[in-house]
């Protein structure tokens, strides 16, 4: 073969690009951290990490939803606490009441106690968390339950009236009383917590305290005016009440030891998702270092060969 | 019977072929890195002899009458040339498409966070913010506003791989004037051989340029050629010839329509190319799988996809004022620049799936529902919802399986391209070897023509000295 100086440049700058790129090449790897820099350098596998990502971002969100729920259900679970303590407070009230042989100022006295207790399960259940209201389905701006003047002619059985401050309208003569209205709706509210599962995060005032309500304020009605033929009624109306507070306690409580589960169950997938979106995209540190001291090795190496062959000349020896 | 000049004949032919080896020797040093220049070396044979013994007398053998230089040879190889012309071609077609996909790939900037995926990603995760929140107007605004990118960001991409075609267009433009400038040197240098080579001698300094302008031609386009008797190198693109015998055919390049076409400009007829950068860049610029042109389509497809998904579900919620039937994206089936957010205000995004009606009457009065979030809830489904390609994939799979497959093309034509600058550099090797200068080699070479050039002046004084011995020495008897 004969081999000529343009040969040999050829090849040694073919030789030096091809070790450049290398390094350039590996450079990239290990300054990035990332051997995927871009598709071409795995088609495959760089879609699936672009997957990993969407899933990660995703389920970052389940878990930040999972979160709310849990704060949400924890909030009112102790709303509930707070009810069940006084709906139990009422209930001694009431039994005291019904023990009989009261006299009238002391049945007044009860029926102030149990008034205080309704405006505190007034001010329970218009908890808001996060500026949202609990207890007002998704109505969540309004307060669950206000207090509103209306015509006595238009209330009908199921108002919950609240008797003791009437007011007459001196013009048209009509009758004005207090109602404790609920102004939400059933609206459900659910956090997203899995690709297809939702969690439940709300229940309504409606459903959790308006048998409560209608039986407080009719106690507090008869106690105030020293009334005590219901009594046995309304004592078996709040062991009701105190029942459905319980059994939506521990409705809240299931609820919220799902959230707990799938939230532990999202953060194990987050840390899979992570370690194989590593696994597949992350530079072998070690690995790429060797390879790099490698390649500048064998660059080295062609740049000093190159020195001595370029040298090397007839030229030299020629007299 | 020689004449009695014969060896200062002989001697003065030897000192002309040491004096052409010399000039040729000289003329390789030179141009040891001219491109495109072949190692040239001087044929010389031996004189017509003499027969001594020409009338019939005893004296032995033929003389020989020294040496002629019979031709200066160039090293150059014709099948050589035209395996490198070949490869050369289908390097330029793999280097273009190389270049371009990893254009294409620099626009796309994925994976990471900064592509259209993380755009995607990041909307989908507000609807998710505000399905969780939806009396929030932070949450709303933030739906906008990640709405908005995520527009841009599609169509970013799409005006960037509109200016790539653009900047192919323009590429085939200017290599298709070289072409026809190419063609026009190579038929002027035909023409400059043909006559120099009348004479009987070969051209040889001429032939390298013509090799040189041809392999330069061959990265624009593949061409094949043969060479007439005359010497004429006929080029021929996809069997027309854009250099005969007589002549060149210009090609010409039109644009319609965003469409380009290269043709024959006297038969209007498109050209047939087989390989070279400019039918990479027409096939880019082509349609069907791996275009540009498709591409663009693909974006197209998903961003109407999406928009239209988007909108059927958001025309039926109602927004915080309880307003219903509104667009949440306006879009331009003429293309992707028209498309766009159609809502600025953070409460117009119809979040609800249900509102209040305060008063039925004319107009009729509402009051929104602000807890409620199952529409949007139903529109951040739609990163589940297969919708694409026969309803297989869902945007982010198709997104993701588009990215790949530009992947994959532009890995397949680094690969190629890999392969091809090996066998460009195998082949060039090989013409390397038998057409390059090596100086050690020509050193050698200088030295021996040397050398014998001295000989040669040694043999002319010794002939001098014999005529010499005869002139001034014989016919002295007796002086």
């Amino acid at each position: 073969m004969r081999v000529t100086q343009g040969m040999v440049v050829n090849r040694f700058l073919r030789d030096l690009q091809n070790s450049e790129r290398r390094l350039f090449n590996l450079q990239g790897k290990v300054s990035s951290g990332t051997r995927l820099q871009r598709p071409s350098d795995d088609p495959i596998d760089a879609a699936r990490v672009m997957r990993f990502d969407s899933e990660d971002t995703e389920i970052s969100r389940y878990l930040a939803n999972a979160r709310e729920a849990r704060d949400w259900l924890g909030a009112t679970e102790s709303a509930l606490n707070e009810a069940y303590e006084a709906l139990t407070r009422a209930q001694e009230v009431a039994l005291r009441a019904n023990a009989g042989s009261l006299p009238n100022d002391a049945l007044e006295a009860l029926g102030t106690e149990v008034d205080v207790l309704v405006q505190h399960l007034l001010q329970v259940v218009n908890t808001a968390y996060k500026g949202r209201y609990l207890f007002s389905g998704t109505l969540t701006l309004n307060a669950p339950y206000e207090v509103v003047w209306k015509d006595v002619n238009d209330v009908n059985a199921s108002d919950i009236v609240l008797t003791g401050e009437e007011i007459e309208d001196d013009q048209t003569g009509t009758v004005n009383v207090r109602v404790l209205e609920y102004q939400g709706n059933d609206g459900e509210i659910r956090h997203q917590i899995g690709m297809s599962v939702n969690v439940r995060a709300n229940i309504t005032g409606d459903a959790a305290f308006g048998d409560a309500f209608a039986v407080l304020a009719k106690l507090r009605n008869d106690l105030l005016e020293a009334n005590v033929d219901n009594l046995d009624e309304y004592v078996a109306g709040i062991d009701e009440a105190i029942g459905n507070v319980v059994r939506l306690r521990s409705d809240i409580g299931g609820r919220m030891n799902r959230t707990e589960l799938a939230a532990e169950r999202l953060g194990v997938i987050s840390l899979q998702i992570e370690s194989l979106r590593s696994e597949l995209a992350d530079t072998d540190v070690a690995r790429a270092l060797v390879d790099l001291h490698a390649a500048e090795l064998s660059l080295q190496t062609s740049m000093a060969m190159a020195a001595r062959m370029f040298q090397t000349s007839l030229l030299d020896f020629l007299r | 019977m020689r004449s009695t000049f014969f060896g200062i004949e002989v001697a003065k032919l030897a000192l002309w072929a040491g004096q052409r080896g010399m000039d040729v020797t000289a003329h390789n040093v030179a141009n040891a890195d001219t491109p495109g220049y072949a190692r040239q070396s001087v044929r010389q044979s031996a004189g017509a002899p003499i027969n001594a013994p020409l009338f019939g007398g005893s004296a032995a053998g033929q003389i020989g009458s020294g040496v002629i230089v019979r031709s200066i040879e160039s090293s150059r190889d014709a099948f050589v040339d035209r395996q490198v012309w070949s490869s050369h071609s289908e390097m330029a077609y793999w280097t273009l498409r190389r270049q371009t996909m990893d254009r294409v790939e620099v626009l796309l900037n994925e994976p990471g966070d900064h592509g259209l995926g993380g755009a995607m990603d990041r909307w989908w995760d507000a609807l998710a913010v505000l399905v969780a929140n939806p009396e929030s107007m932070e949450a709303r605004m933030q739906v906008l506003a990640r709405a908005n990118t995520m527009v841009e960001t599609f169509q970013d991409l799409d005006r960037h791989l509109a200016a790539l075609a653009d900047d192919l267009r323009a590429d085939v433009q200017h290599r298709v004037t070289a072409v026809n400038m190419l063609a026009e040197r190579i038929a002027a240098l035909n023409d400059r051989i043909v006559r120099a080579e009348s004479g009987g001698q070969r051209a040889n300094d001429l032939r390298d340029q013509r090799a040189l302008l041809v392999e330069q031609l061959s990265s624009h386009v593949s061409v094949t050629t043969t060479e007439t008797a005359r010497g004429v190198l006929r080029v021929s693109i996809g069997g027309t010839d854009l250099v005969g015998e007589h002549g060149v055919r210009q090609l010409g390049v039109g644009v319609d329509a965003g469409e380009v076409t290269v043709e024959w400009v006297d038969s209007q007829r498109a050209v047939a190319f087989t390989g070279g950068a400019v039918r990479a860049a027409l096939e880019l610029l082509g349609d069907g799988p791996g275009t540009i042109g498709q591409m663009r389509t693909d974006l197209f497809a998903m961003a109407q996809t999406l928009s239209d998904e988007v909108n059927a579900l958001h025309q039926n919620g109602y927004t915080y004022k309880g307003e219903t039937d509104k667009q949440f994206f306006a879009f331009n089936d003429a293309s992707l620049a028209g498309w766009r957010v159609d809502i600025t205000e953070p409460e117009d995004i119809a979040a609800a799936g249900s509102r209040i009606v305060v008063d039925p009457g004319d107009p009729p009065t509402y009051l929104p529902v602000p807890g409620d979030g199952e529409v949007a809830r139903a529109i951040s489904q739609l990163k589940h919802k297969r919708m694409f390609a026969d309803e297989n994939f869902t945007l982010d799979d198709f997104y993701r399986s588009w990215v790949a497959g530009i992947g994959i093309a532009a890995q397949e034509a680094q690969r190629m391209e890999d392969n091809q600058a090996l066998l460009v550099a195998q082949i060039t090797n090989h013409r390397e070897q038998l057409t390059g200068v090596s100086l050690d080699e020509e050193l050698a070479n200088l030295l021996q023509y040397e050398r014998a050039y001295q000989a040669a002046a040694r043999i002319m004084t010794a002939a001098d000295e014999m005529l010499a011995t005869l002139i001034h020495n014989t016919g002295v008897v007796g002086r």
